[in-house]
């Protein structure tokens, strides 16, 4: 009975509660990937407030705002760095983007959603690259619309990554 | 010397066997076709609405083998057969790769020829390297060379180019000089 208290108990470690989420891991993360439309969605929705949210999705009248989120900050930033080296590696000697784009790397990072946005930023902070197109799909905007050259465009995304708070 | 990573050398199986140099760092901001064209650093030359990419006036936007040599033909490059070295005369090879789709673009890279007879290539936003020869870069994702182009160059400017080859040390003597000279 003690230990049943002792497990029950809030904690504020974001362990504990991962694990106290996990239960509904498998009967919303079929939800979550339907919301998202991204087949393999790494999400799953709950209600709590708590948990690091990646977005906010307006759903069906049942469940009103809901909140999409990921079981780890730690598994998109891996996924994405995995993807990203993947992408280098393999399209670093094409000489045509168009070519570079159609890599399934690059398809994926742009169907993780929008969570993967900072890292994106944050690549493009450290190693300048073609992120450009990736970004205006995820986000939506497009700051580089003005920019006559590489730098600065790279720099007007840097900005507007900042400003949205994206980026330290 | 310095080379290329083990990742991008295994993509040119030829590469090692026929000899490179590597003649700068990575850089996104520009292509083969820029490098080759104008040897220029700034921009990517391609037909794509982007910021700080570059495509000439006039020439078809689609991704054809024609539209890639219409680019080189307007500055004064004619079709050749083959990327023999002739005197007086500087050639670039169009690498094509078969397509099994219309999706997919058959241009894959262009190389210039070096006045000694190597090639020059600018590997897409990685290396610029210096190859002893075209068939280096032949391999799975470039393809072969299928176009040939060459523009007659001044044949003094050629001559110099070869004559400077064994006087490095006094030309970056004079390189200084002239520097030292302007800050006065």
């Amino acid at each position: 009975m003690r230990d049943f208290k002792k497990k029950r108990r809030p904690t504020s470690s974001y362990v504990e509660h991962r694990k106290r989420v996990c239960s509904y891991e498998g009967k919303y993360a079929r939800r979550a990937e339907e919301y998202t439309g991204v087949p393999s969605c790494l999400g799953i929705i709950e209600r709590s407030p708590r948990h690091n949210a990646s977005a906010f999705i307006a759903g069906p009248k049942k469940w009103s705002v809901m909140r999409v989120s990921l079981r780890s900050p730690n598994v998109i930033e891996e996924r994405f760095n995995s993807l990203a080296d993947q992408w280098r590696n393999e399209t670093g000697h094409y000489s045509i983007l168009a070519r570079r784009y159609l890599h399934p790397a690059y398809n994926a990072i742009l169907a993780m959603g929008r969570p993967v946005v900072p890292f994106i930023l944050r690549e493009l902070a450290h190693r300048p690259d073609r992120w450009f197109s990736a970004l205006s799909a995820l986000t939506g905007f497009d700051p580089s619309r003005g920019a006559t050259t590489f730098d600065e465009a790279v720099d007007a995304w840097l900005d507007w990554g900042r400003k949205q708070r994206l980026l330290q | 010397m310095k080379r290329l990573s083990f990742v991008l050398e295994s993509r040119f199986p030829k590469l090692q066997a026929a000899g490179y140099e590597v003649e700068s760092k990575k850089d996104p901001h520009y292509n083969c076709i820029a490098w080759s064209a104008m040897r220029d650093q700034t921009r990517w030359w391609e037909p794509r609405a982007e910021p700080g990419l570059y495509w000439p006036e006039g020439i078809a936007t689609d991704y054809s083998m024609e539209s890639f040599t219409a680019v080189f033909q307007e500055l004064g490059y004619v079709v050749c057969d083959d990327g023999r070295l002739e005197n007086g005369f500087e050639k670039v090879a169009l690498f094509e790769k078969a397509v099994l789709s219309e999706e997919e673009i058959a241009f894959q890279h262009v190389s210039h020829q070096l006045p000694d007879g190597r090639w020059a290539s600018k590997l897409g936003p990685d290396e610029d390297i210096e190859h002893n020869s075209l068939e280096a870069l032949e391999s799975d994702d470039y393809g072969a060379p299928s176009v040939f182009l060459k523009r007659w160059v001044s044949q003094l400017r050629s001559h110099r180019f070869r004559c400077s080859l064994g006087f490095g040390r006094r030309r970056r003597k004079m390189k200084v000089r002239a520097v030292r000279k302007r800050r006065r």
